[in-house]
């Protein structure tokens, strides 16, 4: 019996040190993941409505994934900015001129 | 109990060291510029820097039958926004023997909107960057750390203009899009931990592999790039440079380049124009860099970027690469015969070469027929028929952006264009 536990631990050491390691050596992508997103959408959804001059209805078709939920879409059509809601983060991209187009704050 | 202890104990301990060459590379061999393009240089002209001259399509030799079948299956579908399946085409220009002799727009799309190019930015990069050089600003066979100090450190230094420009840095890079983007390095440089200073951020990854000796595609090398540019001008002069270098000498109008929040044009992603204009970039290459009588890329700049980056001969290709090609940041046509590799494009001459952007952009260039065309499209899902492709791809060549599909029509439109120059180019050959 003591056997058992021995390999079950074993085994569960293991694993949970492959996991550790896998962080380790990734953590830089993983932990900024939750901001992919929010800034993609941002981003994206300003440059449509502000340098192409579609409308928010074609902009929010083009930037559409199935993936991550999206919380919410600010949309400051006087300010010239958009802001996302996603994954417990916030970005937000404003467009700056007729030459440079949009850029993530 | 006892294997838990260990392994979090292993776990923990864990350091991840980075990889990279420490060893320094031996001289490389100067790229030096000069000599005529592959192809015969249009000079005769009448520049459409104000607007492109326009004529029939019989005008110019072309069958307006089969152009108008071309047109027929690059908007047959205007592929509805909920399934987004079909080939969703923005907009599509011809321009033949220096006319606009095709054109047409949907999807709300006109010939003023500045389209997203995503990496059809690349090879417009190429081409303000050969400015720079023409200048004297810099020299392909410059290291980065010459001009930029943070890339000093690590090996990255070592990375020549030339490498970034034949995307050969050797910089520890993931290219993979939206359906890989956790560890997608070019997901990080464009949205979340490089997004303040792409630049920085790309040399900060470090070495994979010796400068020059191996090709990857990577946005993070185009868009280091512009950020060793932005060093050499300083941000005043940086921030209207692709205007006065190239987009107002070449009456690109319609024109936005985005930078990121350092100042540094993202090369490889964020430049928008009309498809009109992108023609004009089209035409500046195949008069070798010359507009208006006046030269504003140098001696064979247009030929060194139409050469295969040494390096790609020297990479192990995969079903996803095998089609690439790369000149220096556009796409060839040449294969590769020592490893039977034929040209991508099978049904278009071989000195064919383009710039081409995800979702279905692409700017054609095809010398021999004197004709540029350009196809803006945003395409999710595409045929089966590209190599690599096997996710939810659409086995009905009808129902989905097919390049070969549409080149051969095209081809089909140019009468003599169909067995024009197709013999594969030997390696080292341009």
């Amino acid at each position: 019996m003591r056997k058992v536990f021995k390999i079950a631990g074993l085994v569960v050491g293991l694993a949970l040190a492959a996991a550790a390691t896998f962080l380790l050596l990734n953590w830089g992508a993983l932990s900024s993941f939750p901001a992919l997103p929010s800034s993609y959408e941002a981003k994206e959804l300003c440059s449509c409505l502000f340098v192409e001059g579609r409308t928010q209805g074609e902009c929010e078709a083009f930037i559409r994934q199935e993936v991550v939920g999206i919380d919410g879409r600010d949309f400051d059509v006087d300010g010239k900015r958009v802001t996302v809601r996603a994954l417990w983060s916030e970005n937000s991209a404003r467009y700056v001129s007729r030459r440079h187009g949009c850029v993530l704050d | 109990m006892v294997g838990l202890v260990v392994g979090l104990g292993v776990g923990l301990g864990v350091s991840s060291g980075g990889c990279g060459s420490a060893a320094a590379t031996e001289e490389a061999t100067p790229v030096v510029l000069g000599g005529p393009p592959p192809f015969e240089v249009q000079t005769a002209r009448e520049w459409p820097t104000a607007g492109w001259p326009s004529a029939t399509p019989a005008e110019v030799g072309l069958d307006p039958a089969a152009l108008a079948t071309l047109e027929e299956y690059l908007f047959a579908r205007n592929g509805d926004d909920v399934d987004r399946r079909g080939l969703r085409t923005n907009a599509f220009v011809l321009i033949k023997d220096g006319k606009l002799v095709a054109e047409r727009y949907a999807r709300g799309y006109s010939a003023e909107t500045a389209m997203l190019t995503w990496s059809v930015s690349k090879s417009i990069s190429n081409t303000i960057v050969g400015c720079a050089v023409h200048e004297g600003l810099l020299n392909l066979s410059d290291t980065i750390g010459q001009h930029y100090p943070p890339a000093v450190d690590g090996g990255v230094g070592l990375v020549r203009v030339t490498d970034l420009l034949r995307m050969s840095s050797g910089i520890d890079w993931s290219e993979t899009y939206e359906t890989s983007p956790v560890f997608s390095s070019v997901m990080g440089m464009l949205y979340t931990r490089g997004r303040a200073d792409m630049a920085a951020f790309v040399a900060s990854r470090g070495l994979a592999a010796e400068p020059g000796t191996r090709w990857s595609y990577s946005s993070g090398d185009t868009t280091l790039l512009m950020g060793v540019l932005r060093t050499i001008l300083g941000d005043e002069r940086n921030a209207d440079y692709p205007w006065v270098a190239l987009f107002d000498r070449i009456g690109m109008k319609t024109a936005v380049f985005e930078r990121d929040a350092a100042g540094t044009f993202v090369g490889s992603s964020y430049l928008y124009a009309s498809a009109r204009d992108l023609a004009k970039w089209g035409m500046l290459l195949l008069s070798d860099g010359v507009w208006e009588g006046e030269r504003l890329l140098p001696e064979g700049w247009v030929r060194y970027t139409l050469t295969m980056a040494p390096a790609y001969y020297d990479t192990e290709l995969t079903p996803g690469t095998v089609d690439d090609n790369p000149g220096a940041q556009v796409y060839l046509n040449h294969g590769d015969p020592a490893r039977d590799v034929p040209p991508p494009w099978p049904a278009a001459p071989v000195d064919t070469f383009a710039a081409q952007g995800h979702w279905g952009k692409s700017i054609f260039v095809f010398p021999s027929l004197d004709m540029i065309a350009v196809r803006m499209g945003d395409d999710r899902v595409y045929a089966c028929d590209i190599p690599g492709h096997d996710e939810s791809c659409e086995p009905d060549p009808a129902k989905a952006y097919s390049k070969n599909r549409y080149l051969e029509l095209l081809m089909a439109a140019a009468p003599g264009a169909v067995g024009v120059g197709t013999t594969p180019v030997a390696r080292g050959g341009g």
